[in-house]
């Protein structure tokens, strides 16, 4: 028993805080350990995760509500069927620091439908597509532009001219600009796909996820 | 032994269930996996399953609430090791389930749901007792899943039941449409359990990251063993002791590892953390070299983490490749079962540190931060003299199990816990009412062994319907309300943080709990004195069945230390001035 029958006095005894030995070191907000002098900063930075998923029921709503729940800064989600059936891709860019992009991925390995998680390269293979529609005021000019960015034009009348480019996302931008001196009346843009480029797999798949 | 729920031993050697239908499957495959317990409520959508139980050699424990059966059945997979069970209709029973899953997720425990659902033509109509069962508990469970075909439901069960138990434990869930359960099927046997051919959880580190991380170290003039809740998951409880007392090294562990290494031990520097022990927080601040296995590092533990560990190169043992650097950068990731790499590590490590120095300082620090406190005879019983009172009188192996608030906190500082899978708590998730439905499902997996539960007024109030079923399953367990007519964690930060001002956190108004505890028909004591402990220890704990213990303590006792949230563990407050 360490009943102490005489004391009156609320809480325990010991040397205060200020009477303590100190260690020397820090940590940043990040749990990293940095010198005190030149905490370093991880910067966001965009990166593309090419997930490889059973195509289950589900399976997307996992995904989304992962990211939001866990506070991952998401650019673009896009899903579709691969060459395999029953086995779909999920493309995600995301804006975070290097700590948030690794829990990314390692979070998205745990859930049970998703088979396989890359990180592709800074430079992957990958497009979206936009389509537009602009005010049919000027179409010598919107043709123009469209042909300046390979774009093809899927819709013309006397009050609208709807569009679509594809590309990367730089290009896209770009095109929004260039469309925008028309009165652009409504926007929908796919977010990217992407594949790794050359012979590197995008998702690394045995034969019982085929 | 009264403890045991009376079908128990009579019906072990029951045959395995004959599958018809959908309900069938899922109860042989319960069977075929080796479940002998279940906790529940029932209702209208799971009443197959139920049904199909009439005739099973399981033992089913209707609780009085749903959350109740989540609870116990955590308890049960936290005491025995194995996936406890938990089953419930659908919308209210599913939802009240929450709660408990919640709880089992952050820590880590093995716990089967199984809902009803209403039948799939149903789904998506908003018909009666409908909830999207799958997507509520989809955040909180480690996996789920909707049982479509009464085919494979027996096989959807059993995967839940492998899930709950393999690599990272954790809850899992089965919603089970009627349609489904009434469902024939000519599948028979669904098999034995097993995880999903993409489920492969990492056994053994790699050789050359021990090879560093025990170069570190051995090399280390002042390490530390940091155990945390996956020590005790991983059974390696054996592999830590002899590791740390083969080399040397002190020991700390985090809450939900208390009992990993016995706190009487020379190394033990008990737990740390927010309301851990100077020792145990010192020594993690000034440590330079920490083997830390099997924790999340919450923050709870490691309060802020810029200056937790500071000086510290991190040797990270973990299951979960997730939680490597996801709080606390880990200089040495180790991922893989924390038995398996003890192993690794253990028989890589051929030098000891040299740390006579550092022990000695251990030593220094576990006498300049004693535990006393103060106990005058002429005031109110304290707490801690109680929970001490009761360690004294009962068994080494006993199982205690708490509500959360600081009644949680005395029980953990001043019970002595040299056994795993003594301590029953709720830690992640905070859930005030853990602690009476834990000590159901502790008393069904801890065969002969006592099972005490310390509650605080706010917590007991919470979940005491469950003593109902204590009485009802005639279970020997002894719980022990730290009375303070307050839900005191709260009042103690509204002294330390909001001016005294005490919103909502007194209570008045607290029944007698031991005149409650009698007309629940268990057995009802009361402490208001230092000279009535002894005799209602001893009553208490002699009585063959529920009883509770309405301890009136001190209500100004404050838990101490204490490291304010987000704090420098190493500035730790002893009393309230010093916050």
């Amino acid at each position: 028993m360490s009943r102490n029958e005489d004391t009156r006095r609320d809480g325990l005894a010991g040397p205060a805080p200020e009477e303590r030995q100190r260690p020397v070191g820090r940590r940043n907000e990040e749990g990293i350990r940095v010198d005190p002098e030149v905490a370093a900063d991880h910067e966001p930075r965009r990166s593309t995760i090419s997930a490889y998923v059973a195509d289950e029921p589900g399976v997307l709503a996992s995904v989304s509500g992962l990211f939001h729940r866990r506070q991952f800064n998401i650019e673009s989600l896009t899903v579709g069927p691969t060459q395999n059936d029953g086995y779909s891709r999920i493309t995600l860019v995301v804006e975070e620091p290097d700590p948030g992009v690794e829990q990314a991925k390692k979070q998205l390995r745990k859930l049970l439908p998703v088979v396989h998680v890359r990180e592709l390269d800074a430079d992957p293979v990958a497009r979206e597509l936009v389509i537009l529609k602009v005010d049919g005021d000027e179409p010598d000019e919107v043709q123009a532009i469209t042909e300046m960015y390979d774009g093809e034009t899927l819709d013309a009348g006397p009050e609208t001219i709807t569009v679509q480019i594809t590309g990367g996302e730089g290009k896209i931008d770009d095109a929004l600009d260039a469309y925008a001196q028309f009165g652009v009346r409504e926007i929908a843009r796919t977010g990217q796909a992407a594949l790794a480029r050359g012979a590197t797999e995008t998702a690394r798949v045995d034969d019982t996820h085929t | 032994m009264s403890g045991e729920p009376k079908e128990a031993q009579a019906d072990a050697e029951a045959t395995p269930t004959e599958v018809d239908t959908g309900a069938d499957a899922v109860v042989r495959a319960l069977e075929n996996a080796g479940v002998d317990h279940l906790f529940g409520v029932q209702g209208g959508a799971i009443m197959p399953v139920y049904d199909a139980l009439y005739d099973s050699g399981m033992t089913h424990v209707t609780m009085a609430h749903e959350q109740g059966a989540a609870h116990a059945a955590d308890a049960y997979g936290v005491v025995s090791g194995e996936p406890g069970v938990c089953m419930a209709t659908s919308g209210p029973g599913a939802t009240n389930l929450v709660t408990g899953l919640a709880d089992a997720n952050m820590d880590s425990d093995p716990v089967v749901a199984l809902t009803g659902q209403v039948p799939t033509e149903f789904v998506g109509s908003d018909a009666f007792q409908e909830t999207d069962t799958v997507g509520v508990t989809g955040p909180v469970t480690k996996a789920n899943v909707f049982a479509d075909d009464a085919d494979t439901v027996g096989s959807d069960v059993g995967t839940a039941v492998a899930l709950a138990g393999e690599g990272r434990q954790g809850p899992t869930l089965v919603d089970l449409p009627k349609d489904v359960t009434n469902g024939e099927t000519s599948r028979g046997d669904p098999g034995e359990p097993r995880t999903p051919s993409t489920y492969r959880p990492p056994e053994t580190a790699d050789p050359e990251a021990v090879n560093e991380a025990i170069e570190a170290l051995s090399a280390a003039d002042r390490p530390v063993v940091l155990a945390g809740g996956g020590v005790v998951k991983a059974g390696a409880c054996e592999e830590l002791r002899s590791f740390a007392t083969d080399h040397g090294i002190p020991v700390v562990t985090t809450m939900p590892a208390i009992g990993a290494f016995p706190e009487d031990h020379d190394l033990s520097l008990e737990w740390a953390g927010m309301h851990g022990t100077g020792y145990a927080n010192m020594a993690l601040t000034m440590t330079d070299c920490m083997l830390a296995v099997g924790t999340r590092f919450d923050d709870r533990l490691t309060g802020g983490v810029e200056t937790f560990a500071p000086d510290a190169e991190i040797v990270h043992v973990d299951i979960d490749p997730a939680e490597i650097s996801k709080n606390v950068e880990a200089d040495y990731p180790l991922v893989g079962d924390a038995a398996a790499v003890l192993e690794q590590v253990a028989a890589a490590m051929s030098r000891s540190p040299s740390a006579g120095a550092w022990r000695e300082q251990c030593r220094a620090w576990k006498a300049e931060y004693p535990m006393d406190y103060a106990a005058p005879a002429d005031k109110p019983v304290k707490p801690q003299y109680v929970v001490e009172a009761f360690d004294e009188a009962t068994a080494d192996d006993t199982v205690v199990t708490t509500g959360v608030g600081q009644h949680q906190m005395w029980a953990s500082q001043y019970w002595t816990f040299t056994e795993p899978r003594t301590w029953v708590s709720s830690h992640g998730l905070g859930t005030m009412g853990y602690g009476l439905p834990a000590a159901i499902g502790a008393r069904v997996a801890a065969d002969d062994r006592p099972v005490v539960c310390f509650d605080g007024d706010g917590s007991f109030l919470m979940t005491c319907q469950e003593l109902s079923v204590a009485v009802r399953e005639d279970l020997d367990i002894t719980v022990v309300v730290l009375n303070n007519a307050a839900v005191g964690m709260v009042r103690q930060w509204q002294d330390a943080f909001f001016e005294e001002r005490h919103v909502a956190s007194e209570y008045p108004w607290v029944p007698e709990f031991d005149a409650l505890a009698e007309a629940f028909g268990a057995r009802g004591f009361r402490i208001e004195s230092y000279e009535e402990i002894e005799a209602v220890v001893e009553a208490a704990t002699a009585y063959d069945g529920p009883s509770v213990v309405d301890a009136h303590i001190d209500p100004d006792e404050n838990v101490y230390p204490m490291v304010p949230s987000g704090g420098d563990n190493g500035l730790f407050a002893l009393s309230e001035d010093q916050l």
